[in-house]
């Protein structure tokens, strides 16, 4: 990022990549599932295909799941100041949210299963933009329910609708 | 208990009926609605041998346009304005008075012939749960009802004209993507039908490829652009005429909008000016070329998709260019929509290029799987040609490609075949967010996205020098940026 910001202060959980990396496995196995069903039960050409992409799915994912949780690691990072909001996220494309908690509208939190496994949370905070969501995975579940609770108390401070 | 054929005294607590001449309405329309449903029916029907059958529906749906009358009551409050309706499933809808954001007046050509109206009240909410649709309200009630509904006294003068429809700017319809939109759907339609109107259309187009024979390749390539542009231009003129005429938007007072619009169905929808945060002028290629754009406005708790028709948010239909920013400009009070541009760094150019390609080739990929399985050889021929084209419209990306930010308001311009350019009131700004592909960073450009609750519900401004983004980011929102900016 050249952008002259700071990042923001805190990083995520340590199980963080673990967690990416389980999360990431089920999309990869359903694609080669796929690709091993077109094996076995094609003629030859769609067949001979289907090995080759097969091969290359392998390839990519073990890359994939061997790189992709220690970068996010090193990029993902949230604070949440008395004002602000502010979140770091991403790998190949890093992207950085900054939304003031007087445009707060909701806070949830969220356990996904491998979420549960490792006792981890994340944090959602919607803002009155359809878009402006900021989320911030993979925290630490106590880190998680003191933050939504700073964050939650903050926002009732404020009276406006947020828009 | 009384109808609505007077004026409403929106102080009363009484529930109120529809106007019994939707008695007559509620029936029609719902014949016209199940039209195609009724065709389908008639070839079963005079197969079976069954006569009597007519004369049931029409029955059936008299039977329900009655039922909803008698059914429908409406309450206006001080404070809310409530809606009970339904006869098996007893449904009541409520709006509070300081949610409502937009009242739609439509009338569709029945509606106008009997003099009544179509009153819907929008929240803002973008589901039909957060709009009241109140059906069949006396014109003058209707009047009434919009503009106590937005606080303002009912209008006298005419107020201050800002757009007035002109007969020669349908000469832009053909410009428009709706003629080809238009046309390949008439051309969808003509080959679902065959099987209910009975028709065979391959068999149609076979015999006149026979007939064709002798006639030169050229010349069957000719007559066939030549129908379907006919077809196109039809279509969208059309389509244009009975949308836009006789558009006309107006400020009764400082604090509404109201557009009128429609030539069959006419339609009137008033916007509270408080609401409205910006503007965006478009300019799809075919406007662009002979200098016509259409504007349309940015309004919190509006989303793009709401109050039905979508067009409601249009601000100038395609008209010249001139005038299209020249009521952008009017109707924000600024000259910002047309500030002159910052130009964003060369490197830019190199990924606006890229992009453009990179789109060519994803769609000539899918061309080449289309070919492969069952499509003809020749739908390779227009991907190819997009891929030849795609560095042009990278580079028009390129040239288009702007920021400003001129006393309170926010513009960006982006696009080539869609080129548009919006116009935001950083108050309206709530969030921001910068983001870099791996190809970004090497090129030291971000694309700098604003948040707000209005409109889309993000505007961006991509490819733009990081130092540039921060200065935009730190004189919007100081508060924000401040705290955690390096030097």
């Amino acid at each position: 990022m050249d952008i002259a910001l700071r990042p923001p202060a805190n990083l995520v959980s340590t199980r963080a990549p673990l967690y990416w990396t389980l999360a990431a496995i089920p999309g990869w196995l359903s694609l080669l599932a796929i690709e091993a069903a077109l094996a076995l039960f094609t003629d030859t050409v769609t067949m001979r295909l289907a090995v080759i992409a097969a091969a290359v799915t392998v390839v990519v994912a073990s890359v994939h799941l061997a790189v992709m949780p220690q970068w996010r690691f090193r990029v993902h990072r949230w604070e949440v100041t008395d004002e602000v909001a502010y979140t770091q996220f991403g790998w190949l494309t890093q992207e950085r949210r900054l939304a003031p908690l007087s445009r707060i509208q909701t806070v949830d939190t969220r356990r996904g299963a491998f979420s549960q496994l490792l006792g981890l949370a994340d944090i959602t905070i919607t803002t009155a933009s359809a878009s402006g969501a900021i989320k911030i995975e993979a925290l630490d579940q106590e880190v998680a329910e003191q933050t939504v609770a700073w964050l939650t108390e903050r926002a009732q401070l404020s009276s406006a609708d947020g828009t | 208990m009384s109808d609505l054929e007077a004026p409403l005294e929106t102080a009363q607590e009484t529930w109120h009926r529809l106007s019994p001449k939707m008695l007559l309405i509620h029936p029609v329309s719902q014949l016209l609605n199940a039209l195609p449903q009724f065709i389908g029916l008639s070839v079963v029907g005079s197969f079976l041998g069954i006569d009597n059958w007519l004369l049931g529906i029409f029955g059936l749906a008299a039977g329900m346009g009655i039922t909803r009358w008698f059914t429908t009551r409406l309450r206006i409050t001080d404070s809310a304005v409530e809606l009970k309706a339904g006869l098996v499933v007893r449904k009541t809808q409520a709006t509070r008075r300081d949610r409502i954001r937009t009242v739609d007046v439509t009338a569709r050509p029945l509606h106008r012939l009997l003099g009544v109206r179509m009153v819907v009240i929008g929240t803002g909410n973008n589901d039909s749960g957060g709009r009241l649709t109140l059906n069949g309200l006396s014109r003058e009630a209707a009047e009434t009802l919009r503009f106590d509904l937005l606080h303002r006294a009912p209008q006298e003068t005419e107020g201050e004209e800002l757009v007035r429809f002109d007969r020669s700017w349908v000469r832009y319809a053909p410009l428009t993507f709706s003629g080809v939109v238009g046309t390949g759907a008439l051309g969808a339609f003509a080959f679902a039908g065959e099987g209910v109107l009975g028709y065979d259309l391959k068999d149609g187009l076979h015999s006149l490829a026979d007939s064709a024979q002798g006639v030169p390749l050229w010349a069957q390539v000719a007559v066939v652009a030549v129908t379907l542009l006919l077809c196109a231009v039809l279509v969208s003129v059309s389509s244009y005429v009975l949308a836009y005429w006789g558009f006309h938007l107006v400020r009764p007072d400082a604090g509404t909008l109201q557009i009128s619009r429609g030539l069959m169905t006419t339609r009137t929808t008033s916007v509270e000016q408080r609401r409205l945060v910006g503007a965006t002028v478009s300019e799809p290629l075919g406007l662009r070329l002979v200098g016509a754009a259409k504007t349309s406005s940015i309004a919190t708790g509006l989303s793009d998709g709401s109050s039905s028709g979508g067009g409601s948010r249009l601000l100038v239909p395609p008209a010249p260019h001139g005038l299209a920013i020249a009521v952008a400009q009017r109707v924000l009070g600024s000259s910002a929509p047309a500030a002159p541009l910052l130009r964003h760094p060369r490197a830019a150019l190199r990924r606006q290029v890229a992009g453009a390609v990179r789109e060519a080739l994803w769609g000539l990929a899918t061309a080449a799987v289309v070919v492969w399985f069952w499509a003809p050889t020749w739908v390779l021929l227009p991907a190819a040609a997009w891929l030849l084209l795609a560095p042009l419209i990278g580079f028009d990306r390129y040239l288009n490609l702007g920021h400003a930010l001129t006393g309170g308001w926010l513009s960006s311009r982006t696009g080539s075949i869609e080129r548009r350019r919006i116009t935001l009131d950083t108050t309206a700004v709530i969030g921001w967010s910068t983001s870099c592909t791996l190809f970004q960073r090497r090129l030291r450009l971000v694309t700098l996205t604003a948040a707000t609750a209005a409109g889309s519900g993000s505007y961006r401004i991509p490819d733009v020098d990081p130092d540039e983004a921060l200065r935009v980011m730190r004189s919007v929102s100081p508060a924000v940026v401040e705290p955690f900016a390096l030097g």
